[in-house]
Parts: C-alpha cells; sequence; structure tokens
C-alpha cells in the first residue's frame, strides 16, 4: 500500500468525498490549531490568521468533490495553506483597514473577547513576563521582516518540522530553491535578531 | 573574514538534509574551523529562538465563524443556481411573463436573434441557408443553459423585470 493510501487522514478525506461530513469534521479539529498558527507566525496578526485558516479549511471543503491523493493529506492541507497566505493575506489585510476605518471600535471588543496568547502568564514573575513577551515580540517582527517566501519555507521547516521536499511540493518550488530559501532566511534571522541572540 | 564553501551545508546539516557523506564533511569542518562552528552555533540559537514562540490556541467562535462561511457559501450557490435554472428557463417555460408583459418579449426576441445573428455570422459556414440557421442558432440558445448563462445581454434580464414592475 502507497503511503499516502495509509494515511489516515487521506482516509478521513476520502469519506468526506463520498459524502460524510465527519470525515471533514475530523480533520478540521486536528488541523485548526496548527493551520492557525501556521498562519500566525506567517503574519503575526491573531486575527488574520484566523481568518486566513478559515480560508483554507473552506478550500479543503470544497475541494472535496475533486480531491485525488497525491501525496499526504499534510502535505496537501499545508500546500493549500501556504497559497492561501502568499496570494490573500494582503486582501484581507485592505479589507480590515477599510473595516477598522468604518468601526473604529469593532476590532478592539474583538480583541477583549479572544483567549489570551500566552497561557502560563501567571507563573511567571512580572519582569520575566515582560521580557519573554518582549523578546517572542521581536522574534514575530523579525520573522514578518523576512521576505514572503523565506518565511513560508522558514514556518514550515522550524515550525512544522517538514522535509525539504514536502516544503518543495508545498511551495510548488524545487527542493534546491526550498534548501536556499531557508539558508537565507536563517542568515536574514540571525543579523534581525542579533541583540537577542 | 570570507566564510568558507560550506555555509549553506551548515544549514542543510541542521535540518538533517545531507547526505551521510557530506554530512561526515561538514562535521569535520566543523571541528577544525572556528568560524564555521560560531555559525553552526549561531544558527541553531536562531532555531531554538523561535520555537520559543508559544503557539496560539483557536479562539472560542473560530470553528462556529467557519460553519457560519460554509452556510454563506451554500446560501450564495443555492441562489446563484436557481438564478441560473430561472434565467435558462424563462424564455419558454415562464408564460405568465410572456402574456403580461408584451413589451419584455419584443425586447427578449430582439436581443436573442441580435445573439443569435452575432454566433450565427462568427461561426456558420457560408454555404448553408442563413435563415435556417438562425432559427437553429436560437433554438440552441433556448435550450443551451450554458450559452445563456454566459450571455452578458441576459445578465440585465432582472433589472428589465424589476423596471416592468414599476
Ligand atoms: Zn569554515
Amino acid at each position: 500500500m502507497s503511503p499516502r493510501k495509509s494515511d489516515p487522514d487521506v482516509q478521513l478525506m476520502l469519506c468526506f468525498k463520498d459524502g460524510d461530513e465527519d470525515g471533514f469534521r475530523k480533520l478540521f479539529s486536528k488541523y485548526q490549531t496548527q493551520i492557525i498558527n501556521f498562519c500566525f507566525r506567517f503574519c503575526s496578526d491573531r486575527q488574520l490568521a484566523e481568518d486566513l485558516a478559515q480560508e483554507v479549511f473552506l478550500r479543503v471543503y470544497r475541494a472535496a468533490k475533486r480531491y485525488r491523493p497525491k501525496a499526504r493529506f499534510s502535505t496537501w492541507i499545508y500546500r493549500i495553506a501556504v497559497n492561501v497566505c502568499l496570494n490573500e493575506s494582503r486582501k484581507l489585510k485592505k479589507r480590515y483597514l477599510t473595516q477598522s476605518i468604518d468601526r473604529p471600535f469593532a476590532n478592539a471588543d474583538d480583541q477583549g473577547n479572544r483567549l489570551p496568547e500566552y497561557q502560563d502568564e501567571n507563573q511567571i514573575s512580572a519582569d520575566g513576563m515582560m521580557a519573554s513577551r518582549q523578546r517572542e515580540e521581536q522574534i514575530k517582527a523579525a520573522l514578518k521582516n523576512l521576505p514572503k517566501q523565506q518565511r513560508v519555507a522558514v514556518v514550515l521547516r522550524i515550525y512544522n518540522e517538514f522535509s525539504y521536499s514536502e516544503i518543495a511540493s508545498q511551495m510548488s518550488v524545487s527542493e534546491g530553491k526550498v534548501k536556499t530559501l531557508i539558508f537565507r532566511g536563517r542568515q536574514h534571522l540571525k543579523q534581525t535578531l542579533k541583540g537577542v541572540l | 573574514m570570507k566564510p568558507c564553501n560550506v555555509t549553506e551545508m551548515i544549514s542543510s546539516l541542521i535540518d538533517g538534509e545531507l547526505s551521510p557523506k557530506d554530512t561526515e564533511s561538514v562535521r569535520q569542518h566543523l571541528e577544525d574551523c572556528v568560524i564555521c562552528r560560531k555559525e553552526f552555533d549561531a544558527l541553531k540559537s536562531v532555531d531554538n529562538l523561535l520555537r520559543d514562540v508559544k503557539p496560539v490556541e483557536p479562539s472560542y467562535d473560530f470553528a462556529r465563524g467557519f460553519w457560519k462561511k460554509v452556510d454563506a457559501l451554500d446560501a450564495r450557490k443555492t441562489k446563484t443556481d436557481a438564478r441560473k435554472t430561472k434565467k435558462s428557463l424563462w424564455p419558454i417555460f415562464n408564460d405568465f411573463s410572456w402574456g403580461l408583459r408584451p413589451s419584455l418579449v419584443s425586447a427578449a426576441a430582439v436581443i436573442l436573434i441580435a445573439a443569435g445573428t452575432v454566433i450565427f455570422y462568427r461561426s456558420a459556414p457560408p454555404a448553408l441557408d442563413p435563415t435556417g440557421m438562425l432559427i437553429a442558432e436560437n433554438m440552441a440558445l433556448y435550450s443551451d443553459y450554458e450559452i445563456i448563462d454566459n450571455l452578458e445581454l441576459f445578465e440585465n434580464w432582472e433589472e428589465i423585470i424589476k423596471l416592468d414592475e414599476i
């Protein structure tokens, strides 16, 4: 049996293709956190990340009828996520700008309703918390500073630990290009994070 | 100082993406070269630093927001499908409209003939009877949902009907 046929997530997607929505619901709950985090590491904006992640799942949902497993399910869904992040984030951001001009308090309200991003804050001293928060902000800023393709490759490698060949498939580029993107990305980060290292 | 030619390979070494032979030679180089060892340590620190950033959890309304979008999409699709059917069947089956709106009927006839003529002159071989072709094309227009759907002329039908209702 080929590895993609034995991938349980591919099987769930095939069930969904056959009309069993439960297959999709299982995939949604399994992947939602990691896809949100992939988008969040790409755009550093919590709300935008969730909108991008919803767009990723909408595409998975709509693609069911045409779905043909050619790779592991995770490779496939990240391929969609890469596509959404590279192509849609600017459009969505533009929409936010218009919305926040129209409704200046809507976003502030929304932020208040969301879960805190730092879960064990109360265990760390106030100073330590400040320092670690500041460091996180610096890291996010450094990531955001990377050219988009380098950022995608670095995030897929460092946070998701995909192999170069999987990243190549997710980004539709050659493995050699992935190697260079990750190398340049790391060099870039080393420079911008000099003060934190 | 000029970097060694293994710098890019150090990044691949960290990712475990080198062949056994290259892994061995880069490791050997790291033992001998202080600059490259420093580079290796720095890149490792970058990775560790990045991994320090804690993941976020989905907000409480993430899934609900998603299903709302699915519903909205489904509703839009149903509406579009209904409009397609209505649009393509309207000229034949909506006798009510034909009976009560003579102005619309003539407008429809003019548009259909014009559209048919355009299609005919683009596609008909010159040897065939133009009148017969025109009728055939118009009949095809009546029955072919795709053509009717793609004709921009018909995009305005809803507007025309609304105008008639005022
Ligand atoms: Zn060296």
